[in-house]
């Protein structure tokens, strides 16, 4: 089966799981949160979808550079952000 | 503020996670025990097998990438034996193909759930995965 991997799916870790996190707190999972907690974790929120944007275009542009697909896209992503 | 719409459970079903990936898997577990249910966690198709056999959960949470047994294989081997057919599969997957839901339909699961994970909608469509379960066994 032939796929595109995204952000959120593999290991290493790739900011996919910030969102889930933040969502935890959000629900009060951890106990209650502030107002100003509340509006950090908006934060986290916008800026985590922005990075996962900013990886999954840097897969994208892997893939159409190197003529790489998929997983040997994400794992040369992943290299060169450590 | 996201508002939980989801009427926690007390003592609930029997949740089985499946899944390598540590954070992924923390945040499927920990969501799920805040709305009761009961849960146990795999880290590898083989493990998430055996405990699907000995504890026989009313469903299981499947990421489909694991490297030892992937979760359509082992989603087709326990829909294949008699005492874990009956058991709810809902896949997790990275991967953004339009044909994943008929694959995972064609696996024996009951529908995917695209990573990453989601924890409020994850708890919706477990919740409504099993209350189809509960009309059509009455």
């Amino acid at each position: 089966m032939h796929a595109r991997p995204v952000p959120g799916g593999g290991w290493p870790p790739d900011g996919g799981a910030i969102g889930g996190f933040a969502q935890l707190l959000e629900i009060g999972v951890h106990g209650p949160i502030s107002p100003t907690q509340a509006r950090a974790l908006e934060r986290i929120h916008v800026n985590q979808q922005q990075a996962v944007l900013l990886i999954t275009e840097f897969m994208h542009q892997a893939e159409e550079r190197l003529h790489v697909r998929g997983d040997a896209a994400q794992e040369l992503v992943q290299e060169d952000v450590r | 503020m996201i508002t939980p719409v989801v009427e926690a459970r007390v003592d609930g079903p029997l949740i089985l996670v499946a899944e390598d990936n540590q954070d992924n898997r923390i945040i499927a577990v920990t969501i799920l025990r805040h709305f009761g249910y009961r849960v146990i966690e795999a880290s590898t198709g083989a493990d998430a097998m055996q405990l699907a056999r000995s504890e026989q959960p009313a469903l299981i949470l499947m990421d489909v990438g694991m490297l030892d047994i992937d979760g359509w294989t082992a989603t087709r081997t326990l829909k294949a034996h008699e005492s874990t057919k009956s058991i709810i599969i809902l896949a997790f997957t990275a991967h953004t193909l339009r044909d994943d839901l008929q694959y995972a339909l064609d696996a024996g699961c009951v529908g995917y759930l695209a990573k990453p994970i989601a924890p409020l909608r994850l708890v919706h469509e477990v919740a409504r995965a099993l209350d189809e379960l509960s009309t059509r066994t009455g």
